[in-house]
């Protein structure tokens, strides 16, 4: 219940960041459509497309500016005075940002079909809904929990600025950039002691004789494993220092 | 031993912020059922010791234990805590405001709140950011006394309001109180308004405490008001 109320505050804080990205896909969708027969072939269809890598730093600016509105509104005072435990205050907030980088990436999808369903070469064998299948499949597997990875170890790191109130930007910076170098070395050093674990099959679109067709990859699971665990770490670290470091 | 009529314990409690001592030492406790008046000018020390309280700021050294417990977000059950700054969310209505709180306290009391914002005459349907600091203030007000909680801990809930509105909040603090169960602590530099309701005052100065006693006892003791009292302690 107290999860859900911070979350839906936090889905609410963030709506209007929200709707101008979907605001600016529809016009750039809408302009671009037009542009279809004047442009070089394929060029609005790209230019479309290339706006899908936007929204990752959508969702990296809309963390950053879910923490910072809460100490420069001082509404801090408000989730600190709250009797929940730090790692509820960030969920939600964690979540609320995944929530809507899904929402957002669902509604390029969309818009982008729509507008250019019929200038796309689609495979011969393929359909559009295959292509969403394999979209969807790739932003759950792979897409969804790179960014959840990173967006904890940025929380991480923001957080742990706020302990240097002076060098609160530096601090961040400094501790991304330790965090990602440890993830990268702790990830082979832990993957080794899941290495008994069997891999995991995925199924992806791949081309072959210029076809594409959907084939099978066995992703190794310990690094999975590996990272997930690192990845809970570093959202441990968060709630604690929420809970029992960051002062106002 | 827990003594269970101290609801509140310093030992040697301390700040420090860099070189700056914003608590030094300090020793107290506060009692069950009492209104304690924290007094000080700016930067004596009040708003740092409300924090610590609550546990939004740590203790350089010493401790302050509330119920016999360090604060923990399990002490915040406890404690209602109006802090001085605006920390509401200003694209909240002041009735979205009180609804998001009410979910968070299993002690919040959604009659005495509705009564609370019928009193201070708060406009419910309108936004935070389009309140006056004066409704602002008095809806911060509802968040704290609308919860059957043991300890209140306010900090200078009359700062920057106009005269009006500074009655009304007195009297919904008084009309709120509940004589002998709860705690108040009220910080404050506008001691003329709040002088009434004071039982036990706290003078803090630098960090350190200055003169604590039962407001009545240092009226007959110096033959003065509390009001009286802020000049001979400060302006010597």
């Amino acid at each position: 219940m107290k999860f859900v109320k911070l979350y839906k505050k936090e889905m609410r804080a963030l709506a209007g960041l929200a709707l101008l990205v979907i605001g600016i896909t529809l016009f750039l969708d809408l302009f671009l459509q037009t542009r279809v027969d004047k442009w070089t072939p394929s060029t609005p269809e790209a230019a479309s497309a290339a706006f899908f890598v936007v929204l990752p730093v959508w969702a990296v600016i809309a963390l950053v500016y879910s923490v910072q509105q809460e100490w420069t509104g001082n509404t801090i005072y408000m989730l600190l005075s709250l009797p929940v435990r730090g790692s509820v205050i960030i969920a939600a907030k964690l979540l609320a940002v995944l929530s809507w980088f899904v929402v957002l990436n669902l509604f390029r999808l969309v818009s982008f079909l729509l507008h250019f369903r019929s200038t796309l070469l689609w495979p011969e064998s393929g359909s559009p809904m295959h292509l969403l299948a394999f979209w969807v499949g790739m932003l759950a597997f792979g897409y969804l929990l790179g960014m959840a990875l990173f967006l904890v170890l940025m929380l991480f790191s923001m957080l742990a600025g706020r302990l240097a109130p002076k060098f609160c930007g530096a601090a961040a910076f400094g501790t991304m950039f330790v965090s990602g170098w440890a993830l990268f070395r702790l990830t082979p050093i832990i993957s080794k002691l899941f290495g008994w674990l069997p891999g995991t099959p995925v199924k992806v679109w791949g081309m072959h004789s210029g076809v594409l067709v959907m084939e099978t990859v066995v992703l190794n699971t310990a690094h999975f494993v590996a990272i997930a665990l690192l990845g809970a770490g570093f959202f441990a670290l968060a709630s604690m220092l929420v809970e029992r470091q960051v002062e106002v | 031993m827990h003594d269970a009529q101290v609801i509140v314990k310093a030992c040697s409690l301390s700040k420090h912020y860099g070189s700056i001592k914003a608590l030094d030492g300090l020793d107290f406790e506060i009692r069950r059922g009492v209104i304690l008046g924290l007094l000080g000018p700016n930067g004596s020390g009040k708003t740092t010791l409300l924090k610590a309280m609550c546990g939004m700021v740590r203790p350089t050294s010493g401790e302050v234990t509330l119920f016999g417990q360090k604060p923990s977000h399990s002490t915040k059950e406890l404690v209602a805590y109006l802090p001085e700054i605006d920390y509401l969310y200003p694209w909240m209505s002041a009735a979205e405001t009180v609804q998001f709180v009410s979910g968070f306290f299993r002690d919040w009391s959604a009659e005495r709140a509705q009564q609370l914002m019928e009193q201070l005459e708060i406009p419910a349907r309108t936004k935070v950011r389009d309140l006056s600091r004066g409704l602002r203030a008095r809806l911060k007000l509802v968040l704290a006394l609308a919860r059957e909680v043991p300890l209140v801990l306010l900090d200078e809930p009359l700062s920057g309001i106009d005269i009006s509105s500074r009655a009304k909040i007195i009297r919904a603090i008084v009309g709120e109180y509940r004589t002998g169960e709860q705690t108040i602590v009220l910080s404050t530099h506008q001691v003329q308004e709040s002088e009434s309701i004071f039982e036990e005052v706290m003078f803090l100065r630098s960090g350190k405490i200055v003169l604590s006693d039962q407001a009545e006892h240092l009226r007959q003791q110096h033959n003065c008001s509390i009001q009286d009292m802020w000049e001979k302690v400060y302006d010597r």
